[in-house]
């Protein structure tokens, strides 16, 4: 939410600003490879004299490094030290297994939207921990699928709110593991 | 034995199996990773993004979506600073470090951009960690975020 009412001009529209983004070194285990990065966005003209608003996407694509295979992938954050931050959003929201390959949509919704991303959606099972409200943030995505020849995606969207002219910044660990066979 | 034998099969196999040439996180020599560039560049300009992506990291697509297909600079990127980052290994994971660009230019909008991208070696032959260098994506080198993105003087 965006903290109290009083505190909005309603008629102004705030929007997402690209803050930056990064891509990591590429991480295997020998078997399997993760390629991940994240995209950072400032909430602009958010109205409120008491905070500011962040938002992270953060994704990656696991392989299996030919002729082996891909077991499970996971991409995380977690809030770095400096600025306390507290949730506002996370996406997605739910678990889920089976079915087949197909295109869905993530995207944050508080404090706004407009950060909306198409994810390749699996059939194994892509699975998500979160930290409670009232801690700090700390999302954690991971796909498990054994014996997998073939690459997988991994996508989510965090918000946080942090003090007025606070800073968020996270760490940002992934693993990746594969087999033989 | 027997469970000697496993780790040993396995070993053979992975041997069996590399292509080669140099192992996987072996940091190439500048000039091997420039030629890499080069031909991330000449396919971009040609507008072979398949070809492109081929060279690149399993993100390249998303990348591309972002940056846009149609925003290619007319002329290739101008190489302002190298770097090298170390291969690490750290909890049974390697991370493969290669030699980081840092890019600028001008955009196919008439935007200037900068840009990083790291060519590494994944044990198949050289690869490019942001080949869609027009974008704005750099280079981790620590595994937090950002305190800010300062622009490249180009």
């Amino acid at each position: 939410m965006l903290g109290h009412p009083c505190e909005l001009d309603l008629a102004a529209a705030p929007t997402w600003s690209f803050v930056g983004n990064h891509c990591f070194t590429q991480i295997s285990d020998t078997w399997a490879t993760l390629d991940h990065c994240y995209y950072k966005y400032k909430l602009k003209d958010d109205r409120s004299s008491s905070y500011d608003w962040y938002a992270l996407h953060r994704f990656g694509t696991a392989s299996n490094n030919s002729p082996w295979v891909l077991d499970s992938a996971k991409i995380r954050a977690y809030r770095y030290s400096g600025s306390s931050q507290t949730w506002a959003d996370w996406t997605p929201r739910t678990n889920w297994s089976g079915g087949s390959c197909s295109t869905v949509s993530i995207g944050i919704t508080t404090p706004v939207g407009g950060l909306s991303k198409s994810f390749e959606r699996c059939p194994e099972a892509v699975t998500f921990t979160k930290s409670a409200n009232g801690t700090q943030p700390d999302y954690a995505q991971t796909w498990s699928g054994r014996r997998t020849r073939g690459n997988r995606e991994l996508n989510f969207e965090i918000a946080v709110r942090v003090k007025q002219n606070g800073t968020a910044t996270w760490t940002l660990p992934a693993s990746v593991n594969g087999g033989p066979y | 034995m027997t469970r000697l034998r496993i780790p040993l099969v396995l070993v053979l196999a992975v041997a069996a199996c590399t292509s080669g040439g140099p192992p996987a996180g072996t940091i190439p020599s500048v000039e091997q990773a420039r030629r890499h560039l080069d031909e991330v560049v000449r396919m971009a300009r040609a507008g072979d993004f398949d070809g492109m992506c081929a060279l690149g990291d399993g993100n390249c697509e998303r990348i591309l979506d972002m940056a846009g297909r149609d925003a290619v600079p007319p002329d290739p990127p101008k190489v302002v600073g190298t770097r090298m980052v170390p291969t690490t290994s750290s909890n049974g994971q390697q991370s493969f470090g290669g030699i980081v660009f840092v890019l600028c230019g001008v955009d196919g909008r008439g935007e200037p951009y900068d840009s990083e991208m790291l060519v590494f070696n994944d044990g198949n032959g050289l690869r490019a960690i942001n080949p869609v260098y027009w974008g704005p994506t750099r280079i981790a080198s620590s595994p937090q975020t950002a305190a800010t993105f300062e622009p490249v003087s180009c």
